[in-house]
This record gives C-alpha cells, structure tokens and sequence, in this order.
C-alpha cells in the first residue's frame, strides 16, 4: 500500500527531471536559433518578398522581377559558368578530398597530424586575400610556376586564364581554399569507422586499395554526400573570384561572370532590388532542389 | 544575474537612443555631410578652414563603393550624404534614374558665365537628357606622351595625324628593338582610338532621352580599327596594359615611344611608375585623321562634384561645390588639371614651372588638347570599356583582330544599352 504513492513520486521526478532536460537544451540551441533566424531566415524571407515587389512604386509586382531577370542577356552565359564551375569544383573536392584523406590515413599517424595540419592552412586565409595572391600566382612574369606556363606558351597573366579556362582558375582557387577543412571533418568520420570490421577486411587479406575503396569508402559515403551538399551549395553562390578579377586589370575584368555578381549589379549599380532578390531566390531554389535531390536520391536521412 | 544584465542591456539602449536623438537635433542646423576620396580630404579640411560658420561631416568613402553604398542608404533612408564626389564619369547617370534618384538638377543654379568659363565639353558627362546634374572636377582629355630623347635618336618627328602614326609605328617595328606604342588589349587605348574618327560606339543622341546610337559598321570605326590591327601585327601595340609590371619594365628599358593617353597620365604614371628622367617627357596635342580640320580627342576618367536633390542645405551645398570646382586657391593644390579654365591656370602654372617635361610650355599643349575634346564623351549607365574587354580580348588571344570583333562589340553594347534602359538609333 505505501509504496505505491513512492513510485509515482518517482515516476514525477523523472518525468520534471526529462522536462528539464529538455529546457535545457533548447536554452542551450536558442542563441544559434535567434541569430539563425535573425541573420538566416529573415534575410531570405525578406528577399524572397522583395523578389515580388516593384523597386520603384513599392507594391506587388507579381513575376515581372523574375521576367526581367530571365530575359537579361547576361544570364544564360552567367548559368553556364556557373554551372561549369560547380561541376569542375564539387568532382574536384570530392574525389580529391577523399583520396587525400584516405591515403593520410594509410600513413604514419605524427606525419599524417602535420600534413593535416598543413592542408587546413590555405583555408584560415580569408578568400578576397586568396583570389589577390591567386592573381601573382597566375603571372608568368612572376610566378613560381612560370616554367609551366612557358611550356604551354602563355606569356602574360590573360593568356593563363584563357587557357585554363575562368572556371578551371576559380575551381583550383576554392579548392586550396576549402579542402583543407574538409580534410579534416573527413577524417574525423575515418577515425571513428568501427576497427573490427576493417581489422576483419585485413585478416579476410584485403590489401590497402582494397580496404579504402570497397571498406572505408562505403562506409564514408554520408559525409562524402554532405561534402557535396555543401560544396554545391556555396559553390552556386561565386562572388568574391570573378568579381576581384577586375584587380588584374580591364582587360580580364569579370563583373557578369555569376549569377550572384548579376545579383549584386543589379541591387548596388542599378538600384533594382526587386530583380536582384528575384535572382538570388532562383540560386537558392536550385540549390535547394539539388540538396534534396541528393538527400532522397542517397536516402541520406535513413537510419539502418 | 540575469535580471541585471538585462537592465544593463536596457540602459545601454537607451543611452544609445539619446545619442541618436541628440545627434538627429544637430542635424536641424546647417549641417553637411560630405563624401570624398581620401585624395581630395584635404580640400574639405581647407574648404572647413575658411568657413567656420558651416558644420561640414567629411566621410571617406572608397571610390568604386560610393554608388553601392548610396543605393543601400537611399533604400533603408539611412544618413545621405549633401555632396559627393564622383570619381567614375558613369556615376552621374547611374544616380540620376529612377531608381537610384539622387543627383540634383543644377541646371538654374549655375550662373551662365560660370558654365561658360569650363573647357570644351568639360560638364557634357555630367549632363544627363538635357539636365545639367554635376559640375566636372577636372578634364582628361587624351594627349600624345613621347619619348622626346627616343624620338630624337629615332630621327623620327610627333605625328600630326593618324596616318603619321601608324607609319611611325611601322618604321619603329621595321627596326626590330621591340619598341612600344601601346596596349592591345587595354580597352581605353583601343576606346580613345576607335572615336578619334568619329565611330558611333555608344554616343548619346542630343534631343532624345536616353538614346544611345551605336554603329560600328561604318567607315569611321573600320579606318582606327584597320589601324589597331596593323600596329597589333607590327608588335608596336603589346597585350600588357600601360598600368603593368610588364609594361612599366618595358617603359623603364627605353622601349616606349610613345603612349596616346589621358592628361593625368604625366604626373601619376609616366613619372611615378616609368619614372621617365626630367625633360624625357614630351607632351603633344592627339593626332588628327588627314580629312579632318582638327583632332577629336576622348577623354579618359576626370571626377565630378553632385548635390543630393532632397538636401536641406542646398545653399552651403551649392557655395561648397562651386569652391571645389571653380576656385583658384582649390586648382591650385590639386592633384589633376581643373576643368574650369580660370581655376586650372593656377595648377598649369605649376606643371610649367615644374620643369620636368621636354616641352617649353606643356600646360599650353593640354589647353590646346582639352579645346579638341570629343562632344560624345559623356556618362553612360553601360560600360563601353568592358565591352570591348569581353568581346575583344578572347579574339585579341587567339590571333584575331579587331576589325572581325566589331559586330560583336556592337551587339554587346546593344544588348548592354538596352537592360539599362536606352533607346538604341
């Protein structure tokens, strides 16, 4: 008879102790969710109502943004570059980082520590101070690689960025800017594969190529498709490299190269942020429309 | 704890609060803001000097960030500056629209015979349909630089005209030294050629609200091209732009010739980056085409002062902005040729007396040049420049030429005139 009413004291406790538990850890996200929506969700609410506004009289505008926008001749050359870009740069860091990773992983641990070390370097320099040391590198009368650059005849610095090609340039420039970082998440996500099952593949006398490919990759792939997710997704977004190629002189200035530089003409040259908002929402909804193409195409959110 | 931090948060507010309302009071009297370059600083605190009377805001502003920046504050009716510089030519237009509506209509505000005494054409850039919206800082129109001892060693004389020019730059080629006269791929070296003749690359028709005539199949564009191609094929016109290492390597090496290039290149490259020695300089007014009476030359940069149309101190605006432009003690101390005649006499005098160019009255030769300054140069909300860059330089790289990239330079600033709104003739 009397310990019944001790249980469901018990009982009570638990559940407030949860309920605090819970409090708690929304206390704990609410910072992150305040400036989330301060700085995130706002801003991109704000535009996408802008997108819908007349600049000039203020009211509703229906489509016409977004028809200006479309029928801009500069678009169809911004997409393609664009478009080439992300391609050029998400195979890029994908199949670089990964193979990266895993041959650090296949090598003596203290070596492994300073290369990682050494590879994340690039990535604490900010992008504008990248892009402008980017600029000597791609001098031939400057730059270190100027052997190379004679080789294929390039005698000045508009001859190396027609020859790569703009986007093959700001691919390689993201590339040594960003990887380092992912280098590290990656093999943050090797360090924590279960030993057994790649201690089995060994015994089993599966050999190094063998063990990465058909064992660590496999079980990789979530954060490999994540990598992809993200890289897509800033990489939509080139700004900062085409726009500081004016640096190099008129002659290799790229103020229409991206969508987001046509976005930010329109906006800050021309005073039209309604077409402006218009083309930043149609970069995000693409870029939205491939992250859940690749989360549900990878069922990434399925737990086995 | 966190009750107190909040209060702290609240007193911090309100303090703030007063401070913005203490400073909104202020701004009732007679209060300026101004924005400059960090070059013409000192002109504000000269102008403050002599006029204690008027509260002047100086603000710093970087040149390419004033338009942006005006945009943002028009927008979020943010603290708009009363007067502001303008560096880039194009920015008269880009704010007189009617969606970034900042430029003042001056055009009664002027007197007359202040408007008369600019050079030739000095205030067309800031001339926008009719309106007249700015007042020109100072004027660059394109002259002939040379390598007045290179020359002489050369045996060769400056060139009158353009077909002088051009067999100058054949002879100079035949000799096999690698000698220089100019840029292939700077689009103001191929912009101020293609007008000499009068080539209708985007020039604003008179009359007609923002319409823009752009033709570049006639004789008067093809004669400059044919001309750029030839001095391509020659080697005299090198794919380095004037401002490069390479370029500058060049000039230093006694390989420059000669340069067809705006009135502030003397002072700013000439002598700072090719450090030519003094009496080296030669200054000459821009050749002419032998069928025309006198040379049309185009100009290249030159600022220009504008008021904000809904300013509440439009007077000490106006008396500020006619100080800047038009006074001799302001002329005197800058650092380019002023576009208001009396004014620039003061810096020309200085440029005379400086002894370093090879000619015996330099400042003359600018006059004379600044007489001859193209009608059509004036403030567009396209890029001409940039046209040209893009379209050309990619055929520049695979060994064509210039006269086949026309027609898409063309189609490239019709396309260009109309997105911005222009009618195109």
């Amino acid at each position: 008879m009397m310990s019944q009413p001790v249980l469901l004291d018990r009982d009570k406790m638990k559940r407030a102790h949860r309920r605090r538990e819970i409090f708690a850890s929304y206390l704990f996200i609410a910072p992150y969710l305040v400036l989330l929506l301060m700085f995130g969700v706002f801003p991109v609410c704000y535009a996408l109502g802008l997108s819908f506004t007349d600049a000039i009289e203020g009211g509703f505008y229906g489509l016409n943004n977004y028809a200006s926008a479309i029928q801009d001749f500069r678009v169809p050359r911004a997409a393609r570059n664009v478009g080439g870009y992300v391609v050029i740069w998400v195979l890029l860091t994908i199949v670089g980082v990964t193979v990266v990773t895993l041959m650090l992983d296949a090598i003596n641990k203290r070596a492994a520590n300073v290369l990682r070390t050494v590879f994340f370097l690039p990535g604490a320099v900010t992008s504008s101070a990248v892009v402008v040391l980017w600029l000597f590198l791609l001098d031939p009368t400057v730059s270190p690689f100027q052997g190379l650059y004679h080789l294929f005849g390039w005698e000045n610095r508009i001859n190396v960025l027609s020859g790569v090609g703009f986007a093959g340039v700001f691919a390689v420039m993201a590339f040594f800017a960003h990887s380092g970082g992912w280098i590290v998440v990656l093999s943050g996500a090797v360090a924590g594969l279960p030993g057994e099952v790649i201690e089995a593949a060994r015994i089993d006398g599966a050999n190094r190529w063998q063990l990465a490919t058909r064992i660590k990759v496999p079980m990789l792939w979530r954060t490999i498709v994540l990598m992809g997710i993200l890289a897509v997704a800033s990489g939509l977004q080139i700004f900062v490299e085409p726009q500081l190629m004016s640096l190099v002189g008129p002659s290799a200035a790229q103020p229409d190269w991206s969508i987001n530089q046509l976005a930010y003409q329109y906006a800050f040259a021309v005073g039209d942020f309604g077409v402006s908002a218009a083309l930043s929402t149609v970069v995000l909804a693409i870029s939205i429309t491939i992250a859940l193409l690749l989360i549900f195409c990878t069922k990434f959110y399925h737990t086995n | 704890m966190l009750n107190r931090k909040l209060a702290g948060l609240g007193l911090g507010l309100l303090a703030g609060a007063a401070i913005v309302l203490s400073a909104t009071a202020a701004m009732a009297q007679d209060r300026l803001t101004v924005w400059t370059d960090v070059v013409r600083q000192s002109q504000i605190e000269a102008y403050k000097a002599l006029h204690p009377e008027v509260t002047i805001d100086v603000q710093t502003v970087a040149p390419e960030e004033v338009v942006s920046k005006l945009q943002v504050l028009m927008r979020a009716k943010g603290a708009i500056p009363d007067l502001i510089w303008m560096a880039d030519s194009n920015f008269a237009s880009r704010l007189s629209t009617r969606l970034s509506n900042y430029l003042m209509d001056i055009s009664d505000l002027i007197p007359q015979a202040t408007k008369d005494n600019f050079y030739n054409n000095a205030n067309r850039p800031c001339t926008i349909n009719g309106k007249l919206v700015c007042l020109r800082n100072d004027i660059t129109p394109n002259v002939i630089w040379y390598n007045a001892p290179l020359l002489q060693d050369l045996g060769k004389t400056v060139p009158a005209t353009w077909e002088e020019f051009e067999q100058l730059s054949a002879d100079v080629a035949a000799l096999n030294q690698g000698y220089v006269m100019g840029s292939s791929s700077y689009p103001y070296t191929l912009w101020v050629m293609m007008m000499s003749a009068g080539c209708d690359m985007a020039v604003p028709v008179d009359g007609k609200e923002d319409t823009l005539k752009i033709d570049l199949s006639t004789e008067q564009c093809l004669r400059p091209a044919r001309m750029i191609d030839n001095m391509i094929a020659n080697g005299t016109l090198i794919p380095e732009e004037p401002p490069s290492p390479a370029f500058v390597q060049k000039a230093q090496a006694n390989k420059l010739v000669m340069l067809v290039a705006p009135t502030w290149y003397g002072e700013f490259v000439v002598k700072a980056s090719y450090a030519f020695a003094p009496k080296q300089t030669g200054i000459a007014i821009p050749p002419k085409w032998a069928d025309q009476t006198e040379p049309m030359t185009w100009s290249m940069g030159g600022g220009a002062w504008g008021i904000w149309k809904d300013t509440q101190v439009r007077d000490a605006a106006l008396d500020m902005l006619l100080w800047l432009d038009t006074s001799n003690e302001n002329a005197a101390a800058a650092v380019t040729m002023a576009a208001y005649e009396p004014a620039s006499q003061a810096w020309g005098k200085g440029i005379n007396e400086s002894g370093y160019y090879a000619n015996e009255d330099p400042f003359g030769t600018l006059v004379e040049s600044a007489g001859y300054a193209h009608p059509g140069y004036s403030s567009l909300r396209i890029s001409v420049d940039q046209a040209i860059s893009k379209t050309f330089t990619p055929i520049l790289l695979s060994g064509g030429k210039l006269v086949d990239a026309l027609p898409g330079i063309q189609q490239e600033l019709i396309n260009q005139a109309q997105l911005n709104g222009y009618t195109v003739e």
